[in-house]
């Protein structure tokens, strides 16, 4: 690893070397106002020439000018300055930050505004705040620090742990799942390397988005990474090691409680076994005494497995080296980053291969800018990433191969399995077994069962051509740029098995025996893909006296190749026109048309318009006289049409198809020596009307700044119209024989909105400031095809996606009158177990009775509050993240008991226990059954749990070294910091995060994580 | 400079030009993706489409969860989990929207394939010989009939659909009566049995449509027709001509009779009872994994070579060992005395008729490696031996084959389950017959009476024939008891049950169960000991089976089945 960083820092200074003298007239040095602070990168014009040069680390700047010239000192963040050159031959100059953000510059599609002329509604992530997190994945770093966008963290595995993101809420009964662009090109931000990043925007209207035609109804998320600028080479360092550990884990109950509860259970199926006689499960007394006692840990094992193979602390390391600065021909930003990230399993002995999960990931980046003449810029931008993942592997016990090991049974193996299911190791040395054959020996995996290994390898390449083309006409550009991306996986297994042999109760060796299965070695692609993108735009921007003018017109092509399919393309053109008078009256239209190969010829290409207004109340005369505290006042309204063809990957709805028959189904057998005949299988009709989602939106702003700029606050208003949405027509009846094509024709409308406010402030050198967001969205099917159901409370129109469907809980039966009096439940229902609302009094409690219960499973508010300051060096801030209204459905393993020959865990304690009557009165959980039990086990009110939380998403500490202890090292910046992620979640108190989505809770758990880092420039 | 920006610009253009110029990025046809018209020009592709066809044909074996056998949905077993789909037939909670044994969609799926077929088949090329145009056409019709049988044994009168809807067609469509889509089958079966298709197919083509295939649908569509819950009043006692006839008619059983009888012409010679086999017990366990030079077998579900059926049924003393189906005492107790007399109550497994021990491995019983099932407490296979142990003290030996095997160096064989065997078309003669004619009545003047066709099965495995001289009803008792015990497991009892209007008295019996115990005493080495394993619930709306509640919201013209 070290070597690779020596070669790049050399790499990086022989570049730098490239930066010519010039001669010197006049010289100077550049400080912020009020401050004797240098600054660099300060660039220094000479008006109407188009020379010019860029002031150094320490502030100086020379050039060679004329008299009678007027220099123009520019910087991002500062109120440019105009200075005649006069007699002067030395100049100090003091420049002022800029207050009123006039000069801030905002990330568009296809381009950037001047943040002020912005109508449409897009909301920013500063990156010191994407890299605050010290998160390895970037999608897990936004919640909470930026409006209109909901996420949810599924899983907490090593680089399989992308939060799901969906801006403003849910819009459609399909993909929800926005488009990203990262420099332009569709590409993943997750692992980007925080370092790497220069601005995070979100696009959330129609005004934003509709440029981006029939991809951009779930909104658009532009990612731009670092480049260089013109300046010394500024060297960066970081690096941080963390610990993580998972924020919380199953409880399962210790031997003794498990088979106490294993005999109520039995006892309450009164499955018409004789105790103790011939049910395996059964635990005598004498079998009780021993769980209790643990004095024959072989025959009456008690492992807690829990503490036995998950780790409380996993290490994580994270570094990036990058170099950025430039001269006037060449300006460049190069980035190494490596991680590693280790799994949550602890580490068992094995001689020839790691078994447990882990993260290795090397990204690099190199964006280069070259200035070819005074028109004419060419930038070359190269990133790869290497990322390799790791993790046990779970092979399946009859055949000893791998079976699907990216499905995480580990984790679900160590919560399923009970504590005296079998001796881990039997007195022979010989692996235990146990009688379920779909619960393993997890010694056995971690030690002999093999490993699954994958690997990414992601090239992506850019070239872009700027030519300013003002001899045709002033302030007329042309733009081209070409992007690929490929990526390519590569996967390998190792799966084997020792023999293993049950040792059971009675100290004796059964005749259940696993044979030995020698080491089998599988590979293969996982996955390999590549897209080709291309554009050309003219870009026009001009100011004549108070009116600001500025158009776009834009030809983009894509085309990406899949493993076997044919390739899939868009084609699209854009265009945009802006104006604006005196920054007080702003106006704008984007259109984009878009083609996909998806649809039928004729069906192809669709227009969509958007149009915007803004107007800057706090501009007009009568403003500025009265009304003082308020700065900026501006009001913004959107209404356009975008689309959406995620229709589901290689879909060609629009021809009828059929199907190659498979082995399993389809290819048919004749004779006596069976000879395979392969047979064709109906497909699905053809629907030549197939075409995208249309979404209409409007969105209605209103963007403030109060007190010199101390307090500012933007809050935006959303409705959106989502119709044609591609579905299947679930109205038709089956007996027509085959499956009908989806059909445009769903609709669901979303409203909502976000608010920001922010305070910034300072009293003395006490700087700090407090920003919070807010995000609220709602949706409603108005139609989804369904068949007109038997009662209202069936319908799914009416009611939100991702709404939870089920029976009503009245809580348990108390006597046997209660159940007589009760509708027929299912199954032989007794005292203790659910008693269900009988919806339509049929007198039977049956799918008719389950109506929407709760909310949906996607929160429909989400908030974010961080508070922060800064004093002598020190600074700090404390993330608290939230979100709201929406219900968490668990079954199966995750709760029930029992399940799948399963485990009983701490919340089954509280049961009702129909021997013990001082249980009945405040049980909290159902009778214990054996097994499945169908009355108990549906979807209900009784397992659906609130999902609302509050988190303390982020805390951190750090110290930056002064200038003047600086100034005795070779270092410009020195910051050390401590931070935590995820250090209080206030919930419902489940038994697995609220964020989890699988209804069986078997991911890998979020994890709380410590950072400690520190942070060079030189 | 302005000259090296005009190069600049060209060369940027010339670029894109090449980009763009790939020939239409939108035209990207999915060719892979195969259409009607490729079909339907190409004799072989339509080889591959009525191949296709075939699997739409009811699966079997352990078909439910790839666990359990309708035969656990009756009285013959459970299966050794604890919790099974089918277990909704036996304690009576099936409901309209989840069926184990739904088969709506795919059968009218296989539907609309046959008549896409019938549509299009005209397109072929001009050198497709006509005879093969018409076996192309008779297999397809033969899948179809079979389908709407399976239908019409659910469901009652289905809807008829003989053509493909597209997709602006109505899709309300009513069901048709039972006795039009009885008659549409039987019609159907007519004229196969006049078509070019062979009359048995060669060895070589085992498993494909065949006029004898289509006799024995013919015979069995018939014979299920004439009988209680069909003909006569419907389970309300209405005249519901969906449901069924309404009022009683004889002529039905003589059709039933008649139909069986045609396909027996050629008995003994072109079908035949399967009798290659040392022994008794052999003569009937190996026909059904012995599909070479078997004359019983009329229409087969074929497969690859496989130890599916063994590994699922096993007893789970053997490695890899499933346990699978554990056939009740219920049957158990069914199977006759050899000798005629009563069962040895300490030695209850000798003695009995042979196909006791070759379909059920019961304790005692000499199975692979040359060992003896033991089922008794404490024993390798017996109830407390493991999760997936036998529930009553049996496990399932039918379709085994003893020379596959499991564990180890796994063998596979050939399990042709028979979808029709002579053996039944001999019972459903011999109930037609006794229900037309009487016991005794040579009605066609061959010597065939209903007393022949049952005594045929039993002179196979040496049991004694049917005494002479009985009564129509102690015979219709006789045949009933001959079906259980001939047809066990064979996904018969399950609709025989139904259509004799009996289930509601023999699907209310508790399942019963054997807990045999080792004793000291030599001579009577186990003792058994007979309980109730489960109580059986069974309604009256479950003689015909529930359309599914979804599809009756959809079709607004369909009529759910009476009680649902």
């Amino acid at each position: 690893m070290k070597k690779i960083f020596y070669i790049i820092l050399l790499f990086l200074f022989v570049l730098v070397n490239i930066i010519q003298a010039q001669d010197v007239i006049l010289k100077g040095i550049i400080i912020e106002e009020g401050t004797s602070e240098p600054l660099p990168g300060v660039n220094i014009i000479i008006k109407g020439a188009n020379i010019g040069t860029p002031s150094d680390l320490e502030g100086r700047f020379s050039i060679k000018t004329k008299e009678n010239d007027v220099l123009v000192f520019t910087c991002l963040g500062f109120q440019t300055q105009e200075v005649k050159v006069g007699k002067n031959r030395v100049l100090n100059i003091q420049l002022k930050p800029s207050v009123s953000e006039l000069e801030e510059v905002v990330v568009v599609g296809y381009g950037t505004q001047s943040k002020i002329s912005v109508t449409g509604s897009i909301s920013t992530i500063k990156t010191d705040e994407l890299k605050q997190s010290a998160v390895v994945n970037l999608s897990n770093a936004i919640a909470g620090r930026v409006s209109g966008v909901v996420t949810k963290m599924i899983s907490g595995q090593p680089g399989n742990d992308d939060s799901k993101i969906f801006i403003r809420g849910l819009g459609t009964l399909n993909d929800n799942s926005p488009l990203i662009l990262v420099d332009g090109v569709e590409r993943s931000f997750n692992q980007i390397d925080a370092d790497d990043i220069e601005t995070f925007s979100v696009m959330k209207d129609a005004s934003a988005t509709a440029v981006y035609g029939v991809r951009g109804a779930n909104g658009v998320i532009l990612v731009t990474t670092k480049r260089g600028k013109v300046g010394k080479p500024v060297v960066s360092f970081s690096i941080q090691g963390s610990i993580q550990t998972p924020i919380r884990t199953a409880k399962p109950l210790d031997a003794y409680n498990y088979a106490l509860l294993k005999n109520e259970a039995i006892r309450n199926d009164n499955n018409g076994l004789a105790p103790g006689n011939e049910n395996y499960y059964y635990s005598s007394d004498e079998d009780l005494q021993h769980y209790l006692l643990g004095d024959s840990p072989f025959t009456h094992p008690n492992n807690n497995l829990i503490d036995m193979f998950m780790s409380k602390t996993i290490p994580q390391a994270q570094t990036n080296l990058n170099v950025r600065g430039g001269n006037n021909i060449v300006k460049y930003f190069m980035s190494l980053g490596y991680l590693y990230q280790d799994g949550i399993y602890k580490q068992y002995k094995n001689q020839d291969y790691s078994t447990n999960a882990s993260y290795n990931r090397i990204n690099l980046r190199s964006n280069l800018d070259f200035t070819i003449s005074k028109s004419t810029e060419v930038g070359i931008d190269l990133n790869s990433s290497f990322r390799s993942r790791h993790n046990i592997g779970v092979s399946s016990r009859f055949s000893g191969e791998s079976t699907n090991p990216e499905y995480n049974n580990m984790f679900e193996l160590l919560m399923r399995q009970p504590a005296n299911y079998s001796p881990l190791i039997n007195p022979d040395g010989t692996y235990g077994n146990g009688k379920n054959a779909t619960i393993y020996n997890p010694l056995q995996i971690v030690q002999d069962g093999g490993y699954y290994h994958l690997n990414q390898d992601v090239l992506q390449g850019t070239f872009t051509l700027n030519q300013k083309l003002n001899f045709i006409t002033k302030g007329l550009n042309l733009k081209a740029m070409i992007g690929v991306n490929s990526f390519l996986a590569t996967e390998q297994s190792l799966s084997e098995r020792p023999f293993m042999i049950e040792y059971d109760k009675y100290g004796k060796y059964t005749n259940n025996v696993l044979s030995e299965q020698l080491a089998i070695i599988n590979s293969g692609t996982d996955n390999d893909w590549q897209r080709i993108y291309s554009e050309i735009s003219l870009n026009y921007s001009r100011k004549f006296g108070d009116h600001a003018f500025s158009a776009l017109s834009l030809y983009n092509q894509s085309q990406n190749f899949e493993k076997s399919q044919v390739p899939t393309g868009y084609l699209g053109f854009v265009g945009r026109a802006t104006y604006g008078y005196k920054n007080k009256y702003l106006g704008e239209i984007n259109v984009g048309y878009n083609g996909s190969n998806q649809f039928a010829k004729g069906h192809r290409y669709g227009l969509f318009p958007a149009f915007s207004l803004g107007w800057v109340l706090s501009e007009e005369g009568f403003w500025k006289k009265n009304i003082k505290s308020i700065d900026f006042f501006k009001f913004k309204g959107s209404y356009g049409e975008v689309g959406n063809d995620k229709i589901g990957g290689y879909s060609y709805y629009y021809i009828q198809t059929y199907n190659n028959g498979n082995a399993n189904f389809g290819n048919y057998n004749f004779g006596i020596t069976p000879q395979s005949y392969s047979g064709l299988l109906e497909g699905k009709l053809g629907n030549d009307q197939v075409t995208w989602e249309r979404a209409r939106k409007t969105n209605i702003g209103l963007e403030m700044r109060l007190l010199d700029g101390k307090m500012s606050f933007e809050g935006n208003y959303f409705y959106e119209d989502r119709r044609d949405i591609l579905l299947d027509f679930s109205s038709v009846p089956m007996v027509l024989g085959i499956g009908t094509p989806p059909g445009n024709i769903g609709r669901v409308k979303n409203t909502g909105g976000e608010l920001e406010l922010s305070w910034n402030d300072k009293i003395e050198k006490f700087n700090y400031f407090i920003r919070g967001n807010i995000s609220c969205a709602k949706n409603v099917i108005i139609e989804n095809g369904e068949a007109v159901q038997k009662y209202s409370w069936m319908a799914r129109e009416g009611q939100s996606i991702g709404q939870h469907y089920g029976l009503v809980a009245l809580g348990l039966f108390m006597s046997q009158e209660e159940i007589d009096q009760s509708p027929t439940h299912i199954g032989n229902v007794k005292i203790g177990d659910i008693k269900y609302m009988d919806l339509n009094e049929d007198g039977v409690i049956d799918e008719y009775d389950e109506r929407p219960i709760g909310n949906s499973n996607i929160p429909k508010v989400q908030y974010g509050a961080t508070v922060g300051f800064e004093y002598k060096g020190f600074d700090m801030s404390v993330l608290w993240q939230g979100a709201a209204l929406f219900d968490v459905y668990f079954s199966n393993g995750a709760v029930w008991e029992f399940r799948d020959g399963g485990n009983v865990f701490e919340h089954h304690s509280g049961r009702f226990n129909p021997e013990d009557p001082s249980t009945w009165a405040n049980a909290t959980y159902p009778r214990l059954h054996d097994g499945n039990f169908p009355n108990n086990h549906r979807k209900s009110t009784y397992w659906l749990k609130n999902g609302n939380y509050l988190r303390l998403k982020n805390i951190e500490v750090g110290y930056a070294l002064s200038k003047k202890l600086l100034s005795k090292l070779p270092v410009s910046k020195l910051r050390f910091y401590v931070s935590g992620t995820n250090l209080l979640t206030f919930d419902n108190q489940m038994t697995f995060d609220p964020e989890t989505e699988n209804e069986r809770a078997y991911n890998y758990p979020q994890m709380a994580q410590y950072t400690l880092g520190v942070n060079i420039q030189f | 400079m302005k000259k090296s920006l005009i190069y600049i610009i060209s060369i940027s253009c010339c670029l894109f030009f090449v980009l763009s110029c790939e020939r239409g990025l939108l035209d990207d046809m999915p060719l892979d993706k195969i259409s009607n018209t490729d079909i339907f020009k190409d004799s072989s592709r339509v080889d591959n489409y009525v191949m296709g066809l075939y699997t739409y044909l009811p699966g079997v074996y352990n078909r439910f969860n790839g666990e359990a056998m309708l035969s656990s949905a009756t009285d013959e077993s459970t299966q050794c989990l604890s919790s099974f789909e089918l277990k909704a037939f036996n304690d009576a909670s099936l409901q309209p929207t989840s069926h184990p044994d739904q088969i709506w969609a795919s059968a009218y799926e296989g539907i609309w394939m046959c008549n896409n077929l019938f549509e299009n088949i005209g397109a072929l090329y001009a050198s497709t010989s006509q005879l093969k145009k018409e076996i192309f056409v008779n297999e397809t019709r033969f899948i179809r009939a079979f389908l709407y049988f399976e239908l019409v044994k659910r469901y009652a009168g289905v809807p008829l659909l003989k053509n493909t809807c597209s997709f602006d067609d109505d899709p309300n469509v009513p069901r048709d009566s039972f006795a039009d889509c009885v008659e549409f089958i039987v019609n159907e079966c007519d004229s196969i049995i006049q078509s070019a298709l062979p009359e048995i197919q060669p060895e070589s083509q085992m498993g494909r449509a065949s006029r004898v295939a289509a006799k024995a649908l013919k015979s069995r569509v018939l014979l299920y027709a004439a009988s209680p819950l069909y003909n006569g009043p419907s389970i309300e006692g209405l005249n519901d001509p969906i449901l069924g006839y309404g009022v009683y008619d004889m002529t039905r059983w003589e059709a039933a009779a008649q139909a069986s009888s045609e396909l027996l012409a050629s008995y003994p010679t072109v079908i035949a009872l399967y009798t290659s086999g040392a022994t008794p017990q052999l003569k009937y366990s190996k026909l059904f994994y012995t599909p070479a030079s078997n004359k019983e077998l009329l229409f087969v579900k074929t497969r690859q070579k496989d130890n599916n059926v063994e590994k699922i049924n096993a007893p789970v003393g053997y490695t890899n060992a499933r346990g699978g189906v554990s056939p009740s005492q219920n049957l158990v107790d069914a199977y006759e005395m050899i000798n005629g007399g009563d069962v040895n109550p300490d030695n209850p497994y000798s003695g009995r008729d042979p196909r006791f021990s070759a379909s059920i491995q019961y304790n005692g019983a000499l199975w692979w490696s040359n060992r003896r099932i033991e089922t008794f407490l404490g024993g390798l296979d017996a109830q407390d031996a493991s999760v997936n142990a036998t529930k009553t003290g049996y496990y399932l030996r039918k379709f085994s084959d003893p020379a596959a095997v499991i564990y180890g160096t796994e063998v596979t064989a050939l399990h042709y389950f028979p979808y029709f065997r002579v053996g039944e078309i001999l019972l459903n003669y011999a109930e037609a017959m006794n229900e037309a004619y009487g016991p005794e009545v040579d009605h066609y003047g061959n010597g065939r009476t209903a007393k022949w066709a049952v005594d045929e099965l039993r002179k196979r495995v040496d049991m004694p024939i049917l005494s002479v001289g009985l009564t129509y009803n102690l015979m219709k008792e006789k045949i009933i008891h001959e079906r259980q015990i001939e047809l066990a497991f064979e996904e018969h009892r399950h609709w025989d049950l139904r259509r004799w209007k009996l289930a509601e008295t023999e699907l209310n019996k508790p399942l019963r169960k054997v807990i045999i115990t080792k004793t000291n005493d030599i001579s009577i080495p186990y003792s058994y000991e007979y309980s109730v394993l489960e109580n059986r619930t069974f309604l009256p709306k479950m003689y015909l089976y529930p359309i599914h509640s979804g599809e009756i919201l959809k079709n607004r013209s369909l009529r759910q089945n009476p009680l649902w």
